[in-house]
This record gives C-alpha cells, structure tokens and sequence, in this order.
C-alpha cells in the first residue's frame, strides 16, 4: 500500500514532492498499519480519506504552484545558514532532476522492452537517489 | 487617539491550521506525532489525511508560522516542526476572536432565555 501512495505522490510538483514525499509516505504507512489494527472497516474509511485528501492536496499544490513558485527558502532549517542554505538547495534540486531524468528513462526502456537499457537507467537511478540522500544529509535538508 | 488591534492576515483560520499551530505550542512535533496530537485535541473528531495535513503544513511554512526544526532523530522520513513566533501571535489572535464570538453568542442566547 505504500509503495502505491509513493507513486500517487509524484503527482505532486516536483518542488513539492523534493520538500515532503518521503515523510509523507512515512506518516501514511504508519498510519494504514495502525488502521488495519484497528478493523477493517477504519482502514477502508482511512483509505478513502487519504486517497480523497490526496486529490485535493495535489490539485491545490498545482494551483498554488502556478500562482506563485513554492519558496523552499523558507523551508530553512534555523540551524542552517541562509548562504548554505541556497547554495544547497541548488544542488538538492539538480540532484532530484537527475532521479527523475533516470527514472523517466528506465520506465520508458521498460515499455519499449528494452531491458539492457532499462537495467543502465536501474543502476543510475540506484546512485543518483544515493548521491541525492548525501547531498540532503550534508546540508540537514530532510525530505 | 483610536486604538488599532492587530488582525490576522487572512481572515478566520480553517480548522486543520487551527489545530496544527495548537499542536505545536507546546513543543516541536514530526507529522505522525502532529496527527495524533491534532486527534486528541479534537476529541477524535477530527482525522486529517496526509495529503490535507502536509498541504497545510507547506503553507504555513510559507508563511512562516512555523518552521523545519533539527532534533536528534531528525531523518527524511521524520522531521519536526515547531511554532515561531509570528505562529504564536497569529494563534492568539485566533483564539481572541473565537472567544470574543462565543461570549457574543452565549450572550444572545441568555437574552433570549430570560
């Protein structure tokens, strides 16, 4: 289910996914376990909710994105420097292109059935994601 | 000399703001934490999905009621938030004028009563 809820996500604008996805996919499947406990009947209603909420969320991010950019300045951590800070987020945001550039390639080798392609765009999606998680640890970007 | 209280900037809170600057004022929270915190606030009346919770949080964010905060078991999948000081202010605020409305309404029904 949260491998489903990680692919829903992308419907998001890249900007906002860079900023939330990961904790978003965590406080889901962290949710959907504690509902499943509960009964079934609270997981299906908690399904509903989330995929409804989720519709709404992307729709408005998209709207808002179009009516003035996402500042992810403003999402500075206080301990980090504001000169840090933006030189990192350069980077963080070059590092999360190059993980989509790969992704896009390896689901489009896959559709053409082209698996020695697909398996090259594998592993660059395997270090570029890596690459990406150190440049967010180095500068404390979460998310 | 007229006296000018300071207003919010938009108007009424919606209520998944609301609960999320309550949430936080006593100390930092990370998203699961905050939904739960928002759900004992609400008696359990209110369940925000991720999706409401996370849209809300991006703009407050934005507005910089609240920010990012560094804790010993920040992660990707786990970062805190905590109210600032212009969050505060606001929350008061919000609170003031729910409390000003509700002792208007309370008032108006003690009339009709008597």
């Amino acid at each position: 289910m949260r491998r489903i809820y990680a692919l829903l996500l992308r419907l998001y604008p890249r900007e906002v996914r860079t900023a939330f996805a990961p904790e978003m996919s965590a406080v889901f499947a962290q949710l959907a376990e504690e509902r499943r406990k509960e009964s079934w009947a609270s997981f299906s209603s908690f399904v509903l909710a989330e995929l409804t909420g989720l519709a709404i969320g992307v729709a408005a991010a998209h709207h808002a994105l179009r009516r003035t950019e996402l500042d992810l300045r403003k999402m500075r951590p206080p301990e980090v420097s504001k000169e840090v800070y933006g030189g990192a987020l350069d980077e963080v945001i070059a590092a999360q292109r190059l993980v989509d550039f790969n992704l896009g390639r390896m689901q489009q080798a896959i559709a053409r059935h082209d698996f020695l392609k697909a398996r090259f765009y594998s592993d660059e999606d395997r270090k570029a994601r890596e690459h990406l998680r150190l440049v967010r640890r180095k500068f404390g970007i979460a998310g | 000399m007229r006296h000018v209280t300071p207003q919010p900037t938009e108007g009424p809170l919606t209520e998944p703001v609301l609960l999320i600057l309550m949430a936080l004022v006593d100390r930092p929270r990370h998203g699961y934490a905050l939904m739960k915190e928002i759900e004992a606030l609400s008696q359990g009346r209110v369940r925000l999905s991720t999706g409401t919770m996370y849209g809300a949080l991006r703009r407050l964010l934005g507005d910089e009621w609240i920010e990012r905060f560094e804790s010993d078991d920040t992660s990707r999948e786990k970062q805190a938030y905590r109210l600032t000081a212009p969050g505060r202010r606001q929350l008061q605020l919000e609170l003031e004028r729910m409390k000003k409305l509700t002792r208007a309404g309370m008032a108006r029904l003690r009339l009709r009563e008597a």
